[in-house]
This record gives structure tokens, C-alpha cells and sequence, in this order.
């Protein structure tokens, strides 16, 4: 139970995870925000209301 | 994302590594499972923050309901995809954490079994939302769905109490030294701050493509 393997790859995919899905978001929010500039939009400050 | 928001992911960052550094070289290693027991500090953070996002999906598919704004819908929906992030993370965690322990990846266990569903449940949330092109309906869905799965959620919960698991109970002061307490806390406290970032974050992109989706050429 003390093989570090484990700990390596829990700890490894819970921060590759977490960037991954910050840098997912950020890339689809930059594609988004180029897309509406295009379209004179209002880059995502008030479409929902 | 504004002055406040990048400050916010910038302390929750810090706040991760702290709470994995002292996971991993701080606080000493369990005397029973020895260092494999570390994972604790991040399986059980992952399943807290799962638990919210869903809580969060709940309360927002209600607001929708009743008042009909599309603002309610879209906090819903970028409260499931984080919650099926770490809701996966808490299951990949779960295995890596029993491997070692239970001699096995995977068990049929009450714990184990209703949280793989409750995992199913909001994956099929997104699904439903995929195909549905509509705003309002897809909201509407939405709704209902978020409500009546999150009653998996007290069953994933409760279920260690409810039936024989092999699953430990919840963590608590009682159950564990303080200073493994402290640095599960410390934990809990960098992922929900981390939560917190991502849900800002997630839903302002929502709201990018809500508006991307009402100015389709299609719909003028």
C-alpha cells in the first residue's frame, strides 16, 4: 500500500484535469468572443436575462 | 474575466497547490493503509464539490421553473458539466484509492454502484441538452431533469448508512487526528474555491453562446 503509483497518477489526472478544463474553457470562451466580435456582439456580458 | 474573477482563480490556484503539497508532504501517512491513504485529501474534496454543483443544478432548474429566465438555466448547466468532471474524478480516484486497499479497481458496492448512476444521471443531462435546439425547451428540460436527479444525490450520501458497503463512512473530527482533519479542510476550502472560478467562468461562456445561438443566420 505504499507503492507510490497511485498516489502519482490520482494526484497527476486530478491536475491534468484541472487545467485541461480551465484551458477548454478559456479556448472556447476566445472562439466564442472572436465569433461575436464578428457579429457585433456583446462578448457574453448580457445575453441571459 | 474581470479583475476580481482572475484574482479569485489565482488564489484558488494557490490554494490547490497548498492543500496537495500538504497532502503529499506534510501531514504523516496513515498507520493502516500507509501513503495510499493521501488520495483521502483529493477523493473526498472531489465528491464534496460534485455534491454542491448539484445542489447548485437544483436549486437553479427550480429558479427556472418558476420565473422563466434563461440566466437560471445556463448557472444549471454549467454547474452539471463541473459536476461530471469532478463527479468522474471522484470515481477515478475511488479505484485508484481501492486497487491498493480493497485488492480491487472496481466493486458493485452501494456507494460505489449509486454514484456511477448519479455519474450516468448528469452525463445524460448534457445528452438531453445536445439535442434540443431550442432555448426554452432545452431550458425547460433541463429543469425537470436537474430536479429529479438530484434525488440520487442524499441516496450516494446515505447509502453507506443505508445498506452494507465496504465504502468507509463520511469523514468527520470524530473519525480522524486533526491534523488530518485540517488539511482535508484545507482541501475542502481550495476546491470550492476552485468551484467557484470555474463556475464563473463556465457561465459566462454560456452566456457567449446563448447569444452566439440567438444570432444564428437561421433564427433571423
Amino acid at each position: 500500500m505504499n507503492n507510490p503509483f497511485y498516489l502519482v497518477v490520482g494526484f497527476g489526472i486530478t491536475w491534468a484535469a484541472f487545467v485541461w478544463y480551465t484551458w477548454r474553457i478559456s479556448r472556447r470562451t476566445r472562439a466564442a468572443a472572436s465569433e461575436l466580435a464578428g457579429r457585433g456582439g456583446d462578448t457574453g456580458r448580457g445575453a441571459a436575462s | 474575466m474581470s479583475g476580481g474573477g482572475r484574482a479569485l482563480g489565482w488564489v484558488a490556484f494557490a490554494a490547490l497547490l497548498v492543500g496537495s503539497f500538504a497532502a503529499l508532504f506534510i501531514v504523516p501517512a496513515d498507520a493502516a493503509q500507509g501513503e495510499v491513504q493521501r488520495i483521502l485529501y483529493i477523493h473526498v474534496p472531489s465528491a464534496w464539490v460534485a455534491m454542491l454543483a448539484f445542489f447548485i443544478v437544483f436549486l437553479m432548474s427550480a429558479l427556472y421553473l418558476v420565473q422563466r429566465r434563461l440566466r437560471w438555466d445556463l448557472i444549471a448547466a454549467s454547474a452539471v458539466e463541473i459536476g461530471v468532471m469532478f463527479t468522474g474524478l471522484t470515481l477515478a480516484l475511488g479505484m485508484l484509492w481501492g486497487k491498493p486497499t480493497w485488492g480491487v479497481w472496481w466493486v458493485w458496492d452501494p456507494r460505489l454502484t449509486t454514484t456511477a448512476i448519479l455519474f450516468v444521471i448528469y452525463v445524460g443531462y448534457l445528452l438531453v441538452r445536445s439535442v434540443s435546439e431550442d432555448p426554452d425547451q432545452r431550458a425547460r428540460w433541463s429543469a425537470v431533469i436537474g430536479i429529479v436527479a438530484f434525488v440520487q444525490v442524499p441516496v450516494v450520501y446515505l447509502s453507506v448508512f443505508w445498506w452494507r458497503s465496504i465504502h468507509q463512512p463520511p469523514s468527520s473530527p470524530r473519525s480522524m487526528a486533526s491534523e488530518f482533519f485540517l488539511v482535508l479542510m484545507l482541501n475542502f476550502a481550495a476546491f470550492t474555491l476552485f468551484y467557484i472560478y470555474l463556475m464563473m467562468r463556465r457561465y459566462r461562456l454560456a452566456k457567449m453562446e446563448l447569444e452566439l445561438e440567438l444570432k444564428e443566420p437561421s433564427r433571423e
